[in-house]
């Protein structure tokens, strides 16, 4: 059935006219139950206030590089935590007149459903937060949600009391800790020192100059004993000086067996000229002549030592005595000076492992100096943060550093919100009309009879020759007028009766 | 019918004037197919002219009966009936031919129908019309006729004495006459298969030139009589009312009367 708006209007008032008791009748129930409805629904009344709160951590500007905070919050969700916790709840519960005689705790926990239903948190903005409560009475519904926001308010600022408190004394803490550990690194380089005298400041060169100076001794020890070497050593010339017939003796001795050595080799260049080499005079004269050489140095050698001389020739006389008692004199002074050398060596010895500890004791007395250095700067900042974190913590309990306040606080609610008197009417008046037409409409859908020319004309394919209507006779149109009017009048009181109900409830309400 | 619907009928039903057109137009084409000799239409309008006409319907005695008449207000009805009556006379070349107005079920209005049908052929000065109640059961013309009927075509089916023009009233309609159903009676269809019903509509027919007889007869699928009457008519008229008969109901009465006979159908209160 495809019905152009103009058939369908047509077709809607036939049908309705066509059942119009029906159609009255319900009009008249419709219009009744939405009029009583709208008389006995509930108003309800929302009070709403607007929370303005700024959300910061009390660590992060304290302790910039070591805290890190979150930043996504929903504020209305913990708002709605921090009002509906056990203990806000219990006050909300208090402060209002929600019964008559004491509530089981049934009665209490139905209550505090139908309080979380009603109460709406709602994000503004970033800072913004709106709490609205509804009630059926407009004086409840204000000083619950003043109430509300009080508590969230309280709350709020407590817990940030709570938290710069928190944060001081966990600076506090670290401070503590801090000093303990500076105070046990400062005993252990005491401790450190005090077992290594040596390792002051300057032992290092203290103990090179010591070092040198040993050194330069034992040079000059050196010295002297060279020179009284040497004395020594001219001393027992000058006695060997005073045996000098012993020398030409010597010398007469090497002169003989250079003569001999002369004479063998003559005879061994004439024995040369006849034999061969491996001729048994040659290699006789040979021995010979290497034996005489030989002979001729250990002369020559004694000769220059003069050892044997000592022992073997000792001359009595004045001056060889007084060159004795030199030598003599010399011998002594010489060993001790030897004796004082191997004292001054083993000095520099000692002096050369005492060096060596030094370093040792150096190395670790840096690294103890080290930590120190860093738990001493640690300290000194947390001394200062310390300082600031007491300064928010006392702007905190003074309440001057407030970042939670009321932006708009509620306000009695005058009219009421939701569903009210005005839109019931309003869906009366309107539904009052649907059902009726609806209803005669829905039927003649119903029924399945022919109500259209074109299904006679297309699809039953009969030849429509005219279509007809009856000549409105006089009573035809009276009978009509009069219905008109009694559905007019039924129409009318409905509406009067509305209209009356509307002005009650407007001068009720003003 | 509300004012409201009304309106929407004038409204949708596009301009009055152009309908006349349209109906005078058909007229011209219809009675030209219908051509007789002028002088043989004198005569049948001597002979109409001539009819005993004793009391006529006011203008307001017509409009609370609900009978169109030429000078009505309702000038979209009256078209309406002119513009049936034409394409009716269009279905057919016969001259006389006999006209039966069914519905699909009763209280449809067909009564109402016909009378006006046989009203409006009886506007035409040339021409008389006369009205069947086929309705044994439960007839009503006479009562919307005004007219005091004793006997009827059953009291002259049944007894041999009653002439045939003894049942033929007059009407306060001009050129319209009505021919009673008479006493009613339980058994009608027999008498309707009789020879005599027959003779009967031959003899009315015969009597003037232009007669255009209407059988007012009960719903077709209610009564077996108006299955008998269809055999002896030329054309079936079915009225179908609005919104009260369903889509097998209509098509089982188009089956009922035939293809040949149907005229048509027409919608009532649509």
């Amino acid at each position: 059935m495809n019905l152009s708006i103009s058939e369908l209007i047509t077709r809607l008032l036939r049908e309705t006219w066509h059942r119009r008791i029906l159609a009255s009748l319900l009009f008249v129930i419709t219009a009744l139950i939405f009029l009583v409805l709208g008389l006995v629904w509930p108003k309800i009344y929302t009070s709403s206030s607007t929370v303005f709160v700024e959300h910061r951590s009390m660590l992060q500007p304290l302790m910039p590089d070591t805290a890190v905070n979150s930043t996504v919050v929903d504020r209305a969700k913990i708002a709605r935590e921090i009002v509906f916790s056990r203990k806000s709840i219990a006050q909300i519960l208090q402060n209002s007149q929600w019964f008559d005689t004491p509530p089981s705790d049934i009665e209490k926990d139905h209550l505090i459903e139908s309080l979380k239903k009603r109460t709406e948190f709602m994000n503004l903005g970033e800072n913004l937060i709106r709490i609205s409560f509804k009630d059926d009475d407009p004086k409840r519904a204000f000083d619950t949600a003043t109430l509300m926001t009080d508590l969230f308010i309280d709350e709020s600022v407590r817990a940030k009391q709570a938290e710069s408190r928190k944060a001081f004394d966990f600076i506090d803490n670290q401070v503590k800790q801090y000093h303990e550990k500076l105070t046990s690194a400062e005993q252990a380089i005491k401790d450190f020192r005090s077992r290594n005298i040596d390792a002051t400041p300057g032992a290092n060169a203290a103990a090179d100059e010591r070092l040198l100076q040993l050194k330069r001794q034992v040079e000059s020890v050196y010295l002297e004993i060279y020179e009284e070497q040497s004395k020594l050593d001219a001393t027992r010339r000058q006695l060997a000086g005073e045996s000098g017939t012993q020398n030409s003796a010597s010398i007469n001795r090497e002169t003989q067996l250079s003569n001999r050595i002369v004479e063998l080799e003559q005879r061994l260049a004439e024995l040369r000229l006849t034999y061969m080499d491996d001729y048994p005079d040659i290699i006789q004269l040979k021995g010979q002549i290497e034996n005489l050489t030989q002979q001729v140095k250990d002369e020559i050698a004694a000769r220059n030592s003069g050892v044997a001389v000592e022992t073997t020739e000792l001359r009595d006389g004045p001056i060889a005595q007084e060159l004795q008692r030199q030598a003599l004199r010399y011998q002594t002074t010489l060993s001790s000076l030897k004796s004082r050398k191997e004292q001054l060596e083993s000095l520099m010895d000692k002096e050369r492992e005492t060096k060596n500890r030094i370093n040792a004791v150096e190395a670790e007395l840096a690294e103890l100096t080290r930590d120190n250095d860093v738990n001493r700067q640690m300290y000194q900042q947390l001394l200062s943060q310390r300082e600031n974190a007491r300064i928010s913590m006392n702007i905190d309990m003074e309440n001057q550093g407030l970042t939670v306040r009321i932006q708009e606080s509620a306000s009695l609610p005058v009219t009421p919100k939701g569903i009210r008197f005005a839109h019931i009417i309003l869906a009366g008046l309107f539904m009052s009309l649907a059902v009726p037409v609806g209803a005669a409409f829905g039927l003649s859908l119903i029924d399945q009879k022919v109500r259209d020319a074109a299904i006679i004309s297309e699809k039953l394919n009969l030849p429509i020759l005219s279509s007809l209507y009856p000549v409105t006779t006089p009573a035809m149109a009276k009978r009509n007028i009069i219905h008109a009017s009694i559905v007019g009048f039924v129409v009318i009181s409905v509406w009067s009766l509305y209209g009356f109900q509307i002005y009650l409830r407007l001068r009720g309400e003003m | 019918m509300s004012i409201i619907e009304k309106a929407m009928k004038v409204a949708t039903s596009g301009s009055e004037e152009q309908i006349i057109d349209k109906i005078i137009e058909e007229e011209k084409r219809v009675s030209a197919s219908r051509k007789k000799d002028p002088s043989l239409l004198g005569s049948s309008r001597n002979q109409i002219s001539m009819m005993v006409q004793e009391r006529v319907f006011s203008e307001s005695e017509l409009l609370s009966k609900g009978i169109v008449h030429s000078s009505m207000k309702d000038s979209v009805l009256l078209n309406k009936y002119r513009n049936l009556r034409t394409r009716l006379l269009a279905t057919t070349e016969k001259e006389n031919f006999v006209t039966l107005v069914t519905s699909v079920l009763p209280q449809s209005g067909n009564s109402l129908v016909a009378t006006n049908l046989a009203a409006t052929f009886a506007f035409d000065e040339g021409k008389t019309s006369l009205l069947i109640d086929a309705n044994i059961n439960n007839p009503e013309l006479h009562s919307i006729l005004d007219v005091n009927s004793e006997l009827g075509i059953i009291d002259y089916l049944e007894s041999d004495e009653i002439n045939s023009s003894g049942i033929l009233y007059e009407t306060p309609i001009p050129r319209l006459r009505l021919l009673p159903s008479g006493k009613a009676r339980v058994n009608a269809a027999e008498y309707f298969t009789s020879e005599k019903m027959k003779d009967l509509l031959k003899d009315l027919l015969e009597r003037y030139p232009e007669r255009f007889p209407v059988i007012d007869a009960p719903s077709i699928t209610q009564s077996a009589d108006t299955r008998i009457l269809i055999d002896l008519c030329d054309k079936v008229i079915l009225v179908i009312p609005y919104g009260r008969c369903s889509e097998e109901e209509i098509r089982y009465a188009a089956i009922a009367i035939g293809q040949e006979k149907l005229a048509g159908v027409v919608l009532n209160e649509f």
